[in-house]
């Protein structure tokens, strides 16, 4: 009935070759392995399956990421479009916003009703975003907060993508037009972009904005790039550089 | 409190004794001057098993297949205390975990892989381990115990933590704990029972050996 038996991870790129049609009963891989010649010792066999399967699992870690990040992104995307939308619906309310003692118009209690229901479901997508975040790019969550990891993985598009930019350009992400402006030798260079929103830059004065960005943003593209590369939160790193935005903060 | 598996002790921490094993911190957890950290018997069933139970007879260098290792919090003390553990987990998120908890602990393998499918693993696993120990939310929490025989030594061991409610949540957990062990009793002969939680209904631990 065992018909060939399995074949080791030794012998393939994975996790070996076997089925149960075919024969799925264990060996003693680390006695076969060296008896074949494939290690020289059992412990240099089991040296070699710990640097195997660590490997499989940085490929998994990869993959996962990659799904999830496209997933965040196109969250971050509803998300603004909501917002965007309970602005524009909000303001036609205001226009038929009856004068004081007046009664409002049918519209208007609609329109509000409708204002509200939609606010209510950023809710529900800021916590996506935040449950997201967690499992995509703990790092940079770490730092920047789950909605303005979001921001930068949507304008990068895409952890991988974010992960290979510069620092500079993570520094003015969200701020091309006014990049390009500046290129076409109208304006100065911004100072930032969508990272405006972290509490670091927006609460240093207005002289020390442009370090604090600078490096912040120098910090922020590192985690994008643990996040990436390896998958799992740095504690070293994030105290490090929660210690250095409260330097440069001073 | 009983008797402790070599590699594990009762240590101070925070003026009480706490069980604590040596090697990398993986979860926060404390340390202390001589390396020694807490095992944190709320995450991990298998501490809060040495915990209530003692010793179930584990010894270093013996081979362990961990199935449900999750992030890593068990499958981390166990390789502390010298057992070789193939973790196999099916969630691909604790990937990122895993990764961690074993770049410290050679002895550690970790697999991302089905525990229903064993043959899916049976290519990198070795055969003769002394112990399985399955800790999954699975309503065939007995065919997968069944089918994970072959990876044990005829004297091999099992712990099998059955969470009565992942099983079946409308019948009572006494119903549910017999018809999983009665379905066990062809591969296994069950040698202790353990309660896990405190109201000793939902989550017991199944100690058992190879028939």
């Amino acid at each position: 009935m065992d018909g060939e038996g399995p074949v080791p991870w030794y012998a393939t790129d994975g996790y070996g070759d076997s089925t149960e049609q075919r024969g799925a009963m264990p060996q003693r891989w680390p006695a076969m392995a060296v008896a074949s010649g494939v290690s020289d010792s059992v412990d240099e066999y089991y040296d070699e399956l710990h640097s195997h399967l660590r490997s499989q699992l940085r490929t998994e870690v990869r993959e996962v990421s990659e799904a999830e990040d496209v997933e965040l992104l196109r969250t971050e995307r509803l998300l603004q479009a909501i917002e965007a939308a309970v602005g524009d619906v909000s303001d036609r309310c205001d226009d038929l916003a009856p004068p004081d003692g007046m009664e409002a118009p049918p519209a208007y209690t609609v329109g509000r009703a409708a204002e509200a229901a939609l606010h209510d479901h950023t809710e529900g997508l800021r916590e996506l975003i935040d449950h997201l975040t967690r499992r995509v790019s703990p790092n940079l969550r770490a730092i920047a907060g789950p909605r303005l990891s979001a921001q930068l993985i949507e304008e990068a598009g895409g952890l991988q993508r974010l992960a290979r930019k510069p620092s500079g350009t993570v520094q003015v992400l969200g701020a091309e037009s006014a990049l390009f402006a500046h290129l076409q030798g109208r304006g100065t260079s911004p100072k930032h972009g969508v990272i405006y929103t972290h509490p670091a830059v927006r609460h240093a004065s207005q002289a020390d904005r442009g370090t604090v960005a600078r490096v912040l943003a120098g910090k922020l593209s590192i985690a994008a790039r643990i996040d990436y590369y390896r998958g799992s939160p740095d504690e070293e790193f994030i105290a490090d550089v929660r210690r250095r935005l409260r330097e440069v903060r001073r | 409190m009983s008797d402790l598996p070599v590699g594990v002790q009762w240590r101070p921490f925070g003026g009480r004794q706490r069980l604590a094993t040596r090697g990398d911190p993986v979860y926060g957890e404390p340390v202390d001057a001589e390396g020694w950290r807490v095992w944190d018997t709320n995450r991990s069933k298998v501490g809060a098993l040495l915990e209530k139970h003692g010793d179930p007879g584990f010894e270093p260098n013996s081979g362990v297949l961990y199935l449900g290792a999750a992030t890593g919090t068990s499958v981390s003390h166990l390789a502390d205390m010298g057992l070789l553990v193939y973790a196999v987990e099916l969630a691909a998120y604790a990937a990122g975990a895993l990764l961690e908890v074993s770049e410290s602990r050679p002895r550690l393998f970790p697999i991302i892989a089905d525990a229903r499918q064993p043959a899916g693993y049976a290519g990198t696993v070795e055969a003769d381990l002394s112990w399985l120990i399955q800790d999954v939310a699975s309503a065939d929490q007995a065919q997968i115990a069944t089918a994970n025989r072959r990876f044990l030594a005829d004297d091999g061991m099992s712990i099998i933590f059955i969470k009565a409610r992942s099983i079946d949540a409308t019948a009572s957990p006494a119903t549910v704990f017999a018809d999983v062990e009665a379905r066990l009793e062809d591969t296994y002969e069950i040698t202790a029972r353990v309660a896990m939680d405190r109201t000793h209904e939902d989550h017991r631990a199944v100690i058992a050996k190879v028939r």
